[in-house]
């Protein structure tokens, strides 16, 4: 596979196969989920949970991917109208790959947590050297599969838009953050 | 065949034809043909869309591509040719 494909699978992929990537990979990210108390809650949300079950973790994923589809393919109608569907739920569903990964590196932080004491007294607290070092390393991992998953979702959505001003780019990176925010509103009503 | 002028980019015409039979020269100046003012590149693409039916699919297959990669460079061949039909 070419260096450029990585940032870019949309360019090299037949639909069908990255719709059938996308939905094993989601279907494995609940399992893991469900596994590790994960909670997908946003679009670009994670977070330690209690009592996560499969079927919890599927619909809230579900939730995300829908939510983000919709706006995505809101914004692609107006960037070009011959735009097919099937392309910008690709992108919904293969730009999160990247963030179900995240799952078996949130649960490093639980120790540290733990440690945590209430927030009025949060000027008291002193993590250790190895605490601090690996806070910092797990910051910096989740900074990098950020960028990477944004950078998947705006190439894919250039991809399937033949979108090529920043203006455009200014909108999907606007909806997305939008679309978080609505996503994180359903799924805490529904599941918190 | 170049198609623009390697001086100063500007789209070439063509001033002189001949008859390798009997030798006979054309002057004039003529403008070329719109498919002629492509690249080549391009004007593969356009005889591989022809050969493939007119499927981009098809083509997309062929070059190991995605569907959509393939539509957007037919897209932005079809920007270009009608901006060349109205310069």
């Amino acid at each position: 596979m070419k260096p450029g494909y990585f940032f870019n699978p949309f360019m090299k992929f037949q639909e069908h196969t990255l719709l059938i990537t996308g939905i094993i990979s989601l279907l494995l990210a609940s399992w893991v989920a469900a596994a590790l108390n994960i909670i997908y809650d946003g679009v670009i949300n994670i977070h330690l949970t209690t009592g996560q079950n499969f079927i919890s973790a599927l619909l809230q994923n579900i939730i995300a991917i829908i939510v983000l589809f919709v706006f995505l393919y809101g914004i692609s109608l107006f960037v070009n109208q011959h735009t097919r569907a099937i392309d910008i739920l690709n992108v919904a569903l293969i730009f999160r790959i990247p963030l179900y990964l995240m799952a078996f590196v949130i649960p490093a932080t639980k120790p540290i947590l733990k440690k945590l004491p209430d927030i009025q007294k949060m000027e008291q607290f002193k993590p250790s050297g190895p605490d601090l070092i690996l806070l910092t390393l797990i910051g910096f991992v989740s900074l990098a599969v950020l960028a990477y998953a944004v950078v998947l979702l705006i190439n894919g959505f250039k991809t399937a838009t033949n979108a090529k001003k920043w203006f455009h780019i200014l909108l999907v990176v606007a909806g997305l953050f939008v679309a978080d925010l609505i996503a994180k509103i359903i799924i805490t009503r529904v599941f918190l | 065949m170049p198609v623009l002028c390697p001086s100063c980019d500007n789209t070439l015409r063509v001033s002189q034809l001949k008859c390798d039979s009997c030798s006979t020269e054309i002057t004039g100046s003529y403008d070329l043909p719109l498919f002629l003012k492509l690249s080549k590149e391009e004007q593969d693409f356009i005889m591989d869309f022809f050969l493939a039916s007119g499927s981009i699919k098809e083509m997309a297959r062929l070059a190991g591509n995605s569907y959509p990669t393939m539509r957007n460079r037919m897209d932005d061949m079809i920007g270009k040719i009608k901006k060349l039909k109205t310069d």
